[in-house]
């Protein structure tokens, strides 16, 4: 049984439900009580908006929770909600999203890892444009698929460096894709 | 431990907030690089106030082929409404050929085939207005591809004038017009619509006159009803998610560098470099190679684009921008930003803004005679 662990109170009962879900699951054989809590920031590169190359800077903040289910070093269950902004001139980009994924941690002596992940996403798009004495704005919701992969480094038991590539896909009328690039600096909470 | 401003989470937030002020500010062109609905008002010149007398009778001379020499053209036939006021190919073919558009090719006789492509006369009424409040000068009215003439009065009797238009091969430019008066006045339905149109007075029918009429008649050929004027005039529902999308585009990319106002265009002269067409000679526009900013009022229906109808499509012109154009060329290229994928959504929904802009409700009537008794329109059979 893990000691209690607290940091901003909720994440603590976060990893309790984490552990929670990995003991129904039963994905977790060898019945580790280690789940960890990832609290990451990073900035992300938005290399492509619906199929055409872009460019576009924006920043990323996401919480996630790994499960190891075989062995301490070897395969873990992570579930991820991350939000990506991408901010211009007069429009902004918005993509939150819920994923499951799963990361492999090839070295017992080492933090390096990759991984894959997949979940629902929804964006929020809106643009503002000032034709004098006219203001133009709209927005719009869209539900999409994310899947993402991922290659990292785990640094003194508690520093993540990940580089993500995300591609989304979205549902409905207007099926286009957005990918971009994502570097994220985690901290873990056990 | 980590106090919680220094923490991923802290800075996560921090980031938040300053992405999401970021985006907080609207687009905002300079006051030169912005569209606007059309004005209200039509400007007419002091010396041609319309009528309807005017309009009906400059209707007829815009259908009947007996203003061209070999009386087998009309303006109407490179100006049809069924191309909303174009002729839906790169040049036209003028005196000598024989059907309608793109299907219109050589008859019994050679075929001139004019230099440039065929400008939509709709909303030419408003040639010359760069903002929405302007009165507009109908008489100092940019006309044709290099602006060499002014109001709709001085074009509408150059083609007449033009061997490769109207003329043909048998009368000479100073003996086109004359030509042309004898013939109306030997028709007593013109003569009498002159009379009303203008006056009864000793020779009603003249070159003046005769301009006049169509440019009062090509003065009532608008389309004031889009969806983008709905839209500017407060209706909200009548742009689409992707036609404002398509506008925020338009404007971000620069393409309002130069098509602003309302009617989409400076109506300035401009150097491009635009490519000619195989096999032809280099066209030197004004003489410096430049050519008038078009409007793009309707630009979705009157395809194909540019002075000599290279691009066949809007994404062909945007290509030709991103790829073929020179920027240094013209200070307004320089701050182009086209999108660059011919296939994305950004060139989609552009399109898609630029339909809000072509308008089909106007005057698309074809008269069922001419006075003349010959074919309406020309030969477009």
């Amino acid at each position: 049984v893990p000691k209690p662990h607290t940091f901003f109170g909720g994440l603590a009962a976060e990893r309790r439900s984490a552990l929670a879900l990995a003991a129904v699951l039963g994905a977790c054989p060898q019945a580790h009580a280690e789940a960890e809590v990832v609290v990451a920031a990073g900035a992300a590169i938005q290399v492509l908006q619906y199929q055409e190359a872009y460019g576009s800077a924006g920043g990323a903040i996401d919480s996630g929770i790994e499960l190891m289910f075989r062995g301490r070093r070897a395969h873990r269950l992570r579930l991820d909600a991350q939000l990506v902004g991408f901010p211009s001139d007069g429009a902004q980009l918005w993509l939150g999203s819920l994923e499951a994924g799963w990361r492999w941690y090839p070295l017992a002596s080492s933090g390096l890892h990759c991984g894959v992940a997949a979940g629902l996403l929804l964006s929020y798009e809106r643009f503002e444009l000032a034709l004098a004495p006219r203001r133009i704005e709209d927005s719009r919701v869209r539900l999409g698929a994310p899947l993402a992969a991922t290659v990292g480094w785990t640094l003194g038991d508690r520093l993540d460096v990940d580089v993500t590539w995300k591609q989304v896909v979205f549902v409905g009328d207007d099926p286009r894709t957005v990918g971009y690039g994502l570097i994220l600096l985690g901290w873990r909470f056990r | 431990m980590t106090p919680p401003f220094l923490s991923p989470i802290g800075l996560g937030l921090a980031l938040a907030c300053s992405l999401i002020g970021a985006g907080c500010g609207a687009f905002e062109p300079a006051p030169e690089e912005v569209v606007t609905a059309l004005p209200d008002v039509v400007p007419e010149p002091a010396d041609n106030v319309m009528s309807p007398e005017k309009v009906a009778l400059g209707r007829w001379l815009f259908w009947d082929p007996i203003l061209s020499g070999e009386r087998d053209i009309a303006c109407a036939t490179c100006h049809h409404p069924r191309f909303a006021y174009a002729d839906g190919i790169a040049l036209s073919v003028g005196t000598g050929g024989r059907g309608l558009g793109p299907q219109r090719s050589p008859a019994t006789t050679a075929p001139h085939r004019t230099r440039r492509n065929s400008m939509t006369v709709l909303d030419t009424a408003w040639n010359g207005v760069t903002a929405l409040d302007s009165p507009g000068d109908a008489d100092g009215a940019p006309m044709f591809w290099d602006s060499r003439l002014k109001s709709l009065e001085e074009q509408a009797l150059r083609p007449l004038l033009e061997q490769d238009e109207m003329r043909g091969d048998v009368l000479a430019e100073d003996a086109i017009l004359p030509e042309v008066i004898g013939r109306l006045s030997a028709i007593p339905e013109y003569e009498s619509s002159f009379a009303l149109a203008f006056g009864p007075g000793p020779s009603p029918i003249t070159e003046e006159s005769i301009g006049r009429a169509i440019a009062a008649f090509e003065r009532t050929l608008v389309a004031r009803d889009s969806s983008f004027d709905r839209f500017m005039a407060g209706d909200e529902a009548a742009l689409s998610f992707a036609q404002k999308r398509g506008l925020f585009a338009f404007e971000q990319a620069g393409c309002a560098n130069c098509h602003s106002g309302p009617l989409f265009s400076d109506f300035e002269l401009h150097r491009l470099g635009v490519p000619d067409l195989d096999g032809l000679p280099q066209d030197a526009g004004d003489g410096d190679e430049r050519f008038r900013t078009p409007s793009l009022r309707n630009v979705m229906r009157t395809a194909p684009y540019m002075h000599n109808g290279r691009f066949e499509t809007i994404r062909d012109v945007v290509d030709g921008f991103y790829f073929h154009v020179d920027h240094g060329l013209d200070p307004d290229l320089e701050g182009l930003d086209c999108p660059n994928d011919r296939d994305g959504a950004t060139l989609g929904d552009i399109e898609a803004f630029l339909w809000s802009i072509s308008d089909g409700s106007f005057d698309d009537a074809v008269p069922s005679a001419v006075p003349s008794g010959l074919e309406v329109g020309g030969r477009l059979d």
